[in-house]
């Protein structure tokens, strides 16, 4: 045959092609775990009372301090912590932390895994002051921690903390950064696994003068959003007063930044008088008005920067009547997470230039209610009683959230953002190549 | 005329063959011979008969007598001496002839030197008259005969003139007769052979001197040397000449040395005689090797004669002995002699002599004279030297090579090469060695390629590294060197010969050998031309002679150290053979052709297989190895890639850069010519690299799943393709132009095309990115500096890698430092308890980590950057581990509990860590010693000289119970190991031996070759 040797040909090639191919004989590509790390709650100060919302009464949890490192069901929904800070199994539900000094102050935060770098801009270290920075090491090793402090002069000398395995540790901003009005702390782990917080409680004399938890940023950068900032309105005899708000800024770097600051707001969104292109200098912690005149209870704001900054902005409150102040404070764009929210029915408030989400709402006694979010500039969810956990489903892009929650202790705020998320570690294979260059 | 009275003693032995010319020349003499006598020692072949009728008196002795008793006796036939300084005996042996004025020449000097007692002439081969024998003689202290002459010296009087010597030959030797009556004549212990230089050395030590003359030449058979006549004298045992020598030798060094020297003398000849008897050995001459041992021994175990010998030295002494040092060769002119004898031998084997053309003298070069003739007819110019092909391609690929390794001049490591040790010594310990500190332990053999490696480089002063750095800079002509001498069989064109080299040196698998490091296919690149060029006709293996079979197995042994699938190849390709072999023996039929086939193939198989063992044992057991080259498993490039003729893998040529390779086959498939059978060879190749490479296989230390690199696969599918190309395209030029533009025409263009664009592009590859390969010089050390201290502590290594978009980790067990030269081969497997510790570590789920760390002796933990913050935040939360520090390198952490090489626990559950002293490890109560390596039956405790009892614990740990206290020795038993070595060396010799090109009696060299 005068093709036959071609056709062999074509055809031996075509079939070993294939069958090289098609067996891939033994491949096998690496292999991964996932896993939701633990969170860590706050440690519970002296005469504050702390409640954390869980996504479920099977959640286990160990405490930091005690030799035991096994976990238990908490067997409640809401759990009370005493003083040590637990370790949540929460398999990547958020629980929400509400934290009161009864009929004084009010404040909340989310419960949040190990964290390489924690930004905190609010308290301060004058004689008003008893502010604190709490670590928590959830690890079995020892831990190092750097606190760098900048104030309103500039960057002072860091301060290395040592913390002993499976501990905690409440520092005073005073002991910090001793006078200043204005503090931004950056935590920055060394080694182990540290969880920090940051409480911010003041008082004149013997007067209170409330207090908050301040929420973390993780790192500095150009673009920030704070969502939720609740706008009161007093009423001093006839006249309506608008409690006042500051915002609070570092550029942690060398360079002076310019700054503009819009207001998202369901009265439209604006760039307040000044607050355009306003040259912030570098290095030291600045304070700027903020008073939008808003007839709303609640609007959010987004900053941008030449320059990486931090950012936060403190504002009175008025909560059943009682006098606080909140920190609310710049939060990572809104991701598909979990919240737990047992017993706080927060109001969630959400910005962006078009807003689209899509929670589910899971409830005490078992039901399920869909919610879709949506919006210009601005939203808000109100979680009604008795929702034990929000998941967010479908989560478009370029959303902030946060949530505030309103007691008669006073006004919380935490940002709606995963306190630990799913992580990817691929299972360690024997190779001796890692010992060659 | 001289008035010297002149007496010829003709002494002969079986010499009809030689006698007449002898005579002749005798009764030629322009200066006349006063007397002449013959003295036959019991000739059998009508010697004495052609000498009586020459009218020479004879006179009869027994056969079994001396030369030295047969001029005594003749002497003693003698009138008295008359005029004692000038009367002479002319020694002339029976294969002797004499130019005409010989004696004349010798007299004229004898007669205006008066201390001279004895005189020679220069001597010449018999056959051939330019040979240059001797012109005196001496010895070396090893007892060699020394000339101080190169071998086949050729006489263009470069050695003329009156030379003062220890000694001249007896054949021809003229001496005063009255010394040598003073003298006692010739020692009668030395009835053969050595009896010129000492009686030379008598002649010294009485006070006389002793000339060579070169203007009195006589030719020299030297039958009884050569073996060209049975040597019955009654000291030759056996009848053996070698023996005689060798013994004579030793006897004149020892009889006429000082006293003081006689220690060192009797070593060196002892010594000596062992190594030229090893030498014999190799040569396959074992009667020659056993001459020399039985030469010395029989006169050591003698040592009565040696005395009376030197007592009879010593009364005609009247100057110390060592007045004839000045005579005996340095140890550096031996030296000299030995390396100028074997570089002559080196040349000769790489460049035999070609016949060259020649010249025919034209009409118009009849005019020339003689002188004219030694110039040389062509005009050699630098120029004209550029424009041969071999010489300016190979230069183009050194230049090439110097771009190409501009990274690579220095310690090499990367790709597949792992840190090399500094000497060969550090090699042998790894192949020696019955145990091997890699990971928890192993007992596995050590790959014989380390051997090949250590031998290799033994010549580059020892150095490992410079051998490495030497042979990855070298391969590329090497490769090119080793294709050319199997092209130059195929095609007498040097421009394609020479091309095609090159377009194999920097060939895909070539390129991607060098730059991954891959030192097995770096070798088989350079060797595998070599055993195409030596098995190429083995379907006719009946006409192999088994030294040739041997050779082949030599070198398939070597290949297939580095590159096992070589076994599967040859078993296979074997079998084929043996299919064909029964056809070709008519059913078997012929059994005599399919026997003499079937042995051959079988040993080329087994040989091979028994020179690897017990390596090669293993591989059996664990087949996935044979897929497995040497070194570090690193990926090839997929079934893809590989069908285009690139093995892939990193450092390998872009697909972008296509090789001419599958083009090559498949036209050669459709050739005519032998080419095809050759390209049906590299097809078949081709597709089997391709399957091949589509395989994923764990070894060598990883298990992490690598696709299969098929470098040996891919060199003969490149070997074969450009073989094919080189047969197809000899004289096709010739034949494209005699026809019509048809298919050839298309496809020979195709090929060409395809081809140079392939070298460019390739060229242009390699001077681009060529160097910044994965092999390079200067590579950073992964363990930092302070954890190598501790060499005995292990180190868990851990380290992101790389894989397509994903980072995975990776882990391994240090000892001390980076993994070394041979010891991927032979890494153990991993331990389940300890990949179950790392996973947990890693996940954070590992609360026990660090105490399984700690039960299996692992000390660090080592997380090597780039550091997943990740990970150092587990392990810092985990607990069981203190970071010790946290450098650019990464972090280490130290593992909490107590923990090293030998752990031991007391009676009451108590744990410590022993540390290993000079003695041994001193215990302080009864309890158990657990040492911290996998569990081998090799593993000994001592104590007190009994062997304590051992167990194996539940990790898999070899645990020995301790009785009482005090001191305890751990250690390796490499009994099994070294019998293994042991065996396989002598494989080694024997087939080495059997390879080896046999030495030649000298009764079996044509005459013209000896004289």
């Amino acid at each position: 045959m005068r093709f036959q040797r071609p056709v062999a040909l074509v055809g031996s090639v075509v079939v070993t092609l294939l069958v090289a191919n098609g067996i891939n004989v033994g491949l096998s590509k690496d292999e991964f775990s996932t896993n939701y790390p633990a969170v860590v709650c706050p440690p519970t100060p002296n005469n504050l009372t702390t409640a954390i919302s869980l996504p479920s009464s099977k959640t286990e949890f160990r405490l930091t301090g005690t030799k035991s490192l096994s976990l238990i069901p908490t067997q409640t929904l809401r759990y009370m912590q005493a003083k040590a800070p637990v370790i949540i199994e929460s398999q990547g539900a958020t629980p929400v932390v509400w934290q009161i000094r009864k009929d004084v102050w009010a404040g909340a935060t989310i419960c949040s895994s190990l964290q390489n770098e924690q930004w905190f801009v609010g308290g301060a270290a004058d004689v008003t002051s008893t502010g604190r920075i709490m670590l928590v090491n959830s690890g079995l090793s020892a831990a190092i921690v750097d606190l760098q402090i900048w104030n309103e002069v500039g960057l002072q000398p860091s301060k290395p903390v040592t913390l002993k395995a499976n501990s905690y540790s409440e520092i005073g901003l005073d002991l910090l950064a001793p006078g200043s009005r204005r503090v931004v702390v950056q935590a920055i782990t060394r080694s182990g696994r540290v969880t920090s917080y940051m409480l911010d409680e003041r008082g004149k004399g013997l007067r209170a003068l409330g207090g908050d938890i301040i929420n973390f940023a993780p790192s500095a950068t150009k673009e920030i959003f704070i969502p939720a900032i609740p706008h009161t309105v007093k009423k001093v005899g006839t006249k309506s007063v608008e409690l006042p708000h500051s915002l609070r800024l570092l550029v942690p770097g060398e360079i002076d930044a310019r700054v503009s600051v819009k207001v998202l707001s369901t009265d439209g969104t604006f760039i307040p008088a000044g607050l355009e292109n306003k040259l912030v200098k570098a290095g030291s912690v600045v304070t700027l008005d903020l008073n939008p005149k808003l007839p709303t209870s609640k609007f959010g704001i987004q900053i941008s920067s030449d320059e990486p900054l931090v950012a936060s902005v403190f504002s009175s409150t008025l909560a059943e009547g009682k006098s606080d102040f909140i920190w609310s404070t710049a939060v990572p764009a809104l991701t598909k997470f979990s919240l737990a929210t047992t017993g706080i029915a927060p109001q969630l408030i959400f910005i962006g230039t078009s807003i689209s989400a899509e929670a589910e709402l899971f409830f005490n006694n078992g039901k399920r209610k869909q919610v879709i979010i949506s919006g210009e500039e601005i939203a808000t969810l109100e979680v009604p009683d008795g929702v034990r956990s929000v998941t967010f489903k479908k989560v478009g892009k370029g959303i902030y959230g946060a949530g505030l929650v309103a007691t008669k202790s006073g006004y919380g705020y935490f940002p709606l953002a995963a306190g630990s998320v799913l992580t990817k570690s691929s299972v360690p294979l024997s190779n001796i190549r890692v010992l060659t260059p | 005329m001289s008035s010297h009275r002149v007496t010829a003693i003709l002494v002969i032995h079986d010499g009809a063959l030689w006698l007449p010319e002898v005579l002749a020349s005798l009764t030629s003499q322009t200066y006349p011979v006063n007397k002449s006598v013959a003295v036959d020692t019991g000739s059998e072949d009508g010697s004495a008969k052609i000498v009586k009728g020459a009218r020479i008196p004879v006179l009869p002795m027994a056969r079994d007598t001396g030369f030295g008793e047969a001029i005594g006796h003749a002497v003693s036939t003698l009138p008295k001496i008359v005029d004692p300084e000038r009367e002479w005996i002319w020694l002339i042996h029976d294969d002797l002839t004499l130019h005409p004025s010989a004696l004349a020449n010798l007299i004229a000097e004898v007669e205006t030197k008066p201390s001279v007692a004895m005189a020679g002439p220069k001597l010449l081969g018999w056959h051939d008259h330019t040979h240059l024998l001797e012109i005196g003689v001496s010895i070396a202290a090893n007892g060699n005969r020394w000339t101080g002459l190169e071998s086949s010296e050729y006489d263009q009087g470069q050695r003329d003139g009156v030379h003062e010597v220890l000694a001249v030959s007896t054949a021809g030797a003229l001496i005063r007769r009255d010394v040598f009556e003073q003298l006692g004549g010739f020692d009668p212990n030395l009835d053969l052979f050595r009896d010129d230089v000492d009686f030379g050395w008598r002649l010294y030590s009485a006070g006389y001197t002793a000339i060579a003359v070169s203007s009195a030449i006589a030719f020299h058979a030297e039958a009884s040397a050569n073996e060209r006549r049975m040597v019955d004298v009654a000291e030759a045992f056996l009848h053996r000449p070698l023996l005689l020598d060798r013994r004579n030798a030793a006897y004149v060094l020892l009889v006429n040395s000082s006293l003081w020297l006689l220690p060192i003398l009797t070593v060196q000849l002892l010594s000596g005689a062992i190594f030229r008897a090893v030498g014999f050995l190799f040569a396959k001459l074992p009667g020659y090797a056993s001459d020399e041992i039985l030469a010395v021994g029989a006169l050591i175990l003698q040592p009565a004669d040696l005395i009376k010998a030197r007592k009879v030295r010593r009364a005609y002494r009247l100057v110390p002995s060592g007045i004839v040092s000045r005579f005996i060769p340095s140890r550096w002119s031996q030296t000299r002699l030995a390396l100028s004898r074997s570089a002559e031998w080196i040349r000769t084997q790489l460049f035999p002599a070609e016949i060259t053309e020649v010249r025919e003298i034209s009409v118009l070069d009849e005019n020339l004279d003689e002188e004219d003739l030694l110039t040389s007819a062509s005009n050699r110019s630098w120029v004209n030297l550029l424009k041969r092909p071999l010489v300016a391609l190979s230069l183009l690929l050194f230049f090439l090579t110097l771009v190409w390794s501009r990274n690579r001049f220095g310690a090499l490591s990367g790709g597949a090469l792992p840190e090399q040790p500094n000497g060969v010594s550090d090699l042998w310990d790894i192949y020696f060695s019955g145990w091997h500190s890699i990971a928890m332990g192993t007992s596995a053999a050590a790959p014989p390629w380390l051997a090949v490696v250590a031998i290799s480089a033994t010549p580059l002063l020892g150095s490992v590294k410079f051998f490495i750095a030497v042979l990855f800079f070298l391969a590329p002509l090497a490769m090119a060197t080793t294709l050319h001498l199997l092209l130059k069989g195929l095609s007498e064109n040097r421009w394609l010969t020479v091309s095609s080299a090159v377009l194999y040196a920097i060939s895909p698998v070539a390129i991607s050998a060098i730059n991954s490091g891959r030192l097995a296919t770096v070798v088989i690149l350079i060797l595998l031309p070599l055993l195409v060029k030596a098995a190429g006709s083995w379907r006719e293996i009946e006409k192999f002679s088994w030294r040739r079979v041997f050779s082949i197995s030599l070198l398939v042994a070597i290949l297939a150290a580095f590159s096992p699938i070589i076994f599967l190849f040859g078993i296979i390709l074997t079998g084929i053979a043996i299919y064909h072999d029964y056809h070709d023996s008519d059913q078997g039929l012929n059994s005599e052709l399919f026997n003499y086939r079937l042995y051959r193939r079988i040993a080329l198989v087994l040989t091979p297989l028994l020179l690897c063992a017990p390596w090669s044992f293993e591989l059996i057991f664990n087949p996935n190895r044979f897929l497995i080259d040497s070194g570090f498993l690193i990926p090839g490039g997929g079934p893809n890639l590989a069908i285009f003729g690139n093995p892939g893998g990193p450092g390998s040529l872009p697909l972008a850069v296509l090789s001419p390779l599958s083009i090559i086959l498949i036209i050669s498939l459709f050739s005519s010519t032998r080419a095809r059978r050759v390209a049906e060879f590299g097809f078949f190749s081709l597709l089997s690299a391709v399957l091949i490479s589509a395989i994923s296989l764990t070894g060598n230390g990883t298990l992490v799943p690598t696709r299969i690199y098929p470098g040996t696969l891919m060199t003969i599918t490149t070997l074969s393709a450009i073989c094919a190309a080189v047969i197809m395209l000899d004289k096709l030029r010739d034949r494209l132009i005699a026809t019509n533009i048809n298919f050839r025409h298309i496809s020979a263009a195709t090929l060409l095309v395809a081809t140079i664009l392939y070298a460019l592009s390739s060229i242009g590859w390699i001077v681009t990115k060529g160097a910044t390969s994965p092999l390079q010089t200067g590579r950073e050390i992964v363990l930092p500096a302070f954890l190598a201290i501790e060499s005995d502590a292990k180190t868990l290594v851990l380290r992101p890698r790389t894989s397509g978009k994903e980072i995975s980790l990776n882990y391994y067990l240090a000892r001390g430092g980076d993994i070394s030269l041979g010891q991927p081969d032979m890494a153990p497997q991993d331990r389940e308890q300890i990949s179950n510790a790392v996973r947990e570590l890693t996940d954070g789920s590992g609360l026990t980590s660090s105490t399984t760390f700690a039960v299996h002796g692992i000390k660090y933990l080592f997380l090597k950057s780039p550091v997943d913050e990740n990970i150092a935040r587990v392990v810092d939360g985990l607990g069981g581990f203190n970071r010790a520090s946290s450098t650019n390198a990464g972090i280490v952490w130290k593992t909490v509990g107590n923990t090293g090489q030998v752990l031991f626990k007391d009676a009451s559950g108590k744990g410590s860590v022993l540390v290993e002293g000079i003695l041994g490890i001193t215990v302080s109560a009864p309890g158990e010693l657990t040492l911290t390596e996998n569990y081998s039956l090799g593993w000994r405790a001592m104590q007190d000289g009994q062997r304590l009892k051992r167990t194996r614990s539940v990790d898999d740990l070899p645990v020995f119970t301790v009785e009482k206290p005090g001191l305890v020795t751990l250690m390796y038993d490499g009994t099994l190991r070294r019998a293994w070595v042991s065996l396989q060396i002598v494989v080694f010799v024997t087939v080495l031996v059997m390879a080896l090109p046999a030495g030649r009696r000298r009764r079996e060299i044509e005459d013209a070759e000896l004289a």
